[in-house]
This record gives structure tokens, sequence and C-alpha cells, in this order.
């Protein structure tokens, strides 16, 4: 399981990478005239496929049936949000058409005296990204993006009372689900800074035993910083 | 890294960060981003915390022992409650349940009045209770207070009438020579019915 998530992980590294040197033109012998690009077409930034990718910090806010207000009652103040980070690679294939892989994780939890609750999530996601709006030069422009993708989602949740026990109590889910989301980004000189909002939908989730159940995926704000190259 | 906003000046922002043991002074243009930022990675907090409910006051399960309480009718499971790692009494399994706590809590106070917590599971069909019996020292021999022939006073009856998941309090009214409790749990009828983190103090 670990060696298939690291796979995973060094294919989203890898996919943009191997993606963007694929496109890449032959270089042209230096002494052949005819493979002497004009002086008049433009930079090369404008036309080729481009390699995206950003790192961003996640403040997540899931699906939450009475869970919340169960683990309150039973004094584990376990705050509505939860933080994270996501990684986000891929390549904009056409113009304003970017295929990309995403992957994030978040956390929150509560602890009470010697007992501590843990609640984290994550993803592993395939994009689509569509740049509804781009306004500025080759090199310095802002554009808007409505995203939509397919991936696995994972929760798992924590809890252990050291006062009482050294067991940890754990339990998990996972299941197929989906995002949609909207995004502004600012692209500097190949920095691409970004704010987004989304919300991803899966059925993997965890219950307590009173009849509340907190889900993976849920309303998600993200602030990143990243590259187009 | 631990960032404190030290110092906003024409148009720059101070921010002192420390990271292992380092200490760094970073100048940074004071663009509406940076307050954004800030907002964003300081003002949210994802662990919670809280010393409240805590182990040691009329626990019920002392981890697989009964604490001080004890079983007079029915057979309650001691185990888990909300969460599997969060231990209490699980009253679903019999109609009819009585569980009982006897404490000497009053000698060295002398509040009139206190307050009965509890953090309750009960269903609608479940009727569930408290009975609080007061006594005052008696004259008898004997090296415990209850081998002292105490006597009774009065019994305080409270019944639960919220349903759920519920953190559940009353206030209890003491009498004047009031210095120990029978705490008396009674639970009726079919359903489930669940109960931790029992309190009666300040």
């Amino acid at each position: 399981m670990k060696s298939a998530a690291l796979f995973a992980a060094l294919a989203i590294i890898a996919l943009p990478c191997v993606a963007h040197a694929q496109t890449q033109p032959a270089a042209p012998p230096e002494d052949d005239p005819s493979h002497a690009p004009p002086s008049s077409e433009p930079k090369e930034t404008s036309k080729g496929p481009h390699l995206v990718g950003d790192v961003r910090g996640l403040v997540v806010i899931r699906p939450n049936d009475n869970y919340a207000r169960h683990a309150s009652t039973y004094h584990y103040d376990l705050p509505g949000t939860a933080l994270g980070i996501g990684l986000t690679g891929g390549v904009e294939i056409v113009k304003h058409i970017s295929l990309l892989a995403s992957a994030h994780y978040e956390m929150n939890g509560a602890d009470r005296a010697d007992a501590h609750l843990r609640i984290a999530s994550g993803a592993i996601v395939g994009l689509v990204r569509w740049a509804f709006f781009r306004s500025g030069t080759d090199t310095a422009f802002f554009e808007t993006a409505a995203s939509g993708g397919f991936g696995r989602y994972l929760i798992r949740e924590t809890y252990v009372n050291t006062a009482l026990s050294p067991d940890t109590f754990a339990q998990s889910d996972g299941a197929f689900g989906g995002q949609l989301g909207l995004e502004a980004a600012l692209v500097v000189s190949g920095f691409r800074a970004m704010l987004g909002y989304g919300f991803a939908y899966s059925p993997a989730s965890i219950s307590d035993r009173v009849g509340g159940s907190v889900n993976a995926g849920g309303h998600e704000i993200a602030l990143g910083l990243g590259i187009w190259l | 890294v631990s960032c404190i906003l030290q110092q906003r000046e024409r148009g720059t922002l101070r921010v002192a960060g420390t990271f292992a043991g380092a200490r760094a002074l970073l100048v940074v243009p004071a663009v509406k981003l940076a307050d954004v930022l800030l907002v964003f990675f300081s003002c949210t907090s994802c662990i919670g915390s809280s010393d409240g409910g805590t182990s040691d006051v009329n626990e019920i399960d002392c981890t697989g022992i009964l604490c001080d309480w004890s079983v007079k009718e029915g057979n309650p499971t001691f185990g888990p409650t909300w969460h599997e790692g969060d231990l209490g009494v699980d009253l679903t399994s019999s109609d009819h349940v009585v569980l009982e706590l006897r404490d000497v809590l009053f000698a060295t106070q002398h509040d009139r009045q206190l307050q009965l917590r509890a953090v309750l599971v009960r269903d609608p069909e479940v009727q569930l209770a408290f009975d609080i019996d007061f006594y005052a020292p008696g004259q008898g021999q004997g090296d415990t207070f209850w081998d002292r022939k105490p006597v009774f006073l009065v019994t305080r009856h409270y019944d639960v009438i919220e349903q759920g998941v519920i953190g559940w309090h009353r206030p209890v009214l003491v009498p004047s020579e009031g210095a120990a409790v029978v705490l008396r749990v009674t639970k009726t009828g079919a359903g489930r019915a669940m109960l931790d983190e029992v309190t009666l103090g300040q």
C-alpha cells in the first residue's frame, strides 16, 4: 500500500516533466539556416504546451452529519475546518486547457486532557482545467479558470487516550469521488500565484457509534504558489 | 515557524520569524496578499483543545474497572460510548437498569447548590432518571462514613427529558446537613441509552 502511494506520488511529479519533455521540438542543427526561427514569431512560451504546477495551502470544511456535534458534546472541541497541503502538476496541452494531477492531505483534531482525536483526509485526483478568461502578455497575465476531476478520496480517524490505554483506535475509508472548482491566478515570469475554491464529493466516510459521520472532500479554499513554464 | 506581526509602517510589513531556534527579520512589501497569507495561516487552528470531560471525576469506567459504581439491576455494558476509545456505560442491552454511586462529597465544602452534569445518549422510548439521596453523618461506630449509620435526609429526583446525544445538567439543592450522597441512575424501556462523564460539583 505504501509503495503504491509512493508510486502514485512519483507519477504525479513525473507526469508533467515527461509530457513537457515529449512536446519539446528536437534541437535543430546549428549550421542549418532552414531551421532558424523567423524573428517575427512570438516567443515559444505563447504557443507551446506549458508546464504547470503549484504547491498550495488548503482550508477544508468536510461534510459532517453530527459527528462534530457529538465530539463537542463529549468535550472534544473539533474545529470546523481542517488545514492541509496540496500538490498540483500537469501540462497545458492546448491553449487554455490543462490536464493536471493533484494530491492533497488535510488534518484536524481535538485534544481532551490525555485523549487525542485526529481526522485526516486526502485524495489523488486527475483534473481538467479550462482557463476561460486570460488577460495580459505572454509572460505576465491574469487568468480565471474552472476545473473538474475525478479521483480516489481517503479519510482516516485515530483516537488514543494515553491515560487509559496505549491502544490506538483507528478507522478509515476510501472511495472514488469528484470535484469542481474555480480559481484565479496571476502569472509573472514563469511564477504563478493562485487563489481557488472547490467542492469535492466522495462517499468515503467515518462514523461514530451514535449515528454521526464525516466525509472526505467538502468545501476547499486553496492558496498556492507555483510555476507556469 | 512562528511568525509575529511586529510593525507595519510606510508600506512595509516587518515580520519576525523563528525557525529551529534561529531568528530572522524579514521585510516584505505590505501588499494585501501578505495580509491574506497571514490571516490564512495564523488565524485558523486545526487542533481543538479542551480540559473539560476529564476522566478523574466520577468517571464510570476506569480501564475496565467500575470505579466506585455498582450495578443494582440489569446488565449494562461498560465500554465504548460515542467512540470505541471513549469509555462509559452502555445501558442499551437491558430494559431496566439501575446503577449506583456512593460518594462522601461534602467534608470540606459548604455550597448549597451544585450542578449535576452528564453526557447522555437517550432514545425517545427510553426513560432515564437520576436520583440523589442525601445523608448526614451518623452517630454509630465504624471505620467509614457508611459504617457509622448515616442519617437519610432527602432524595432529589431528576428526569432526563432531552433526547439524542446531549450534554445534560441540572442544579441540585443541597440540604443543610448533607454530607454524602448516593447517586442512582435508572433506565427504563427498550432503546438506546449511554452514560458518561457524570459529575456533581460546582
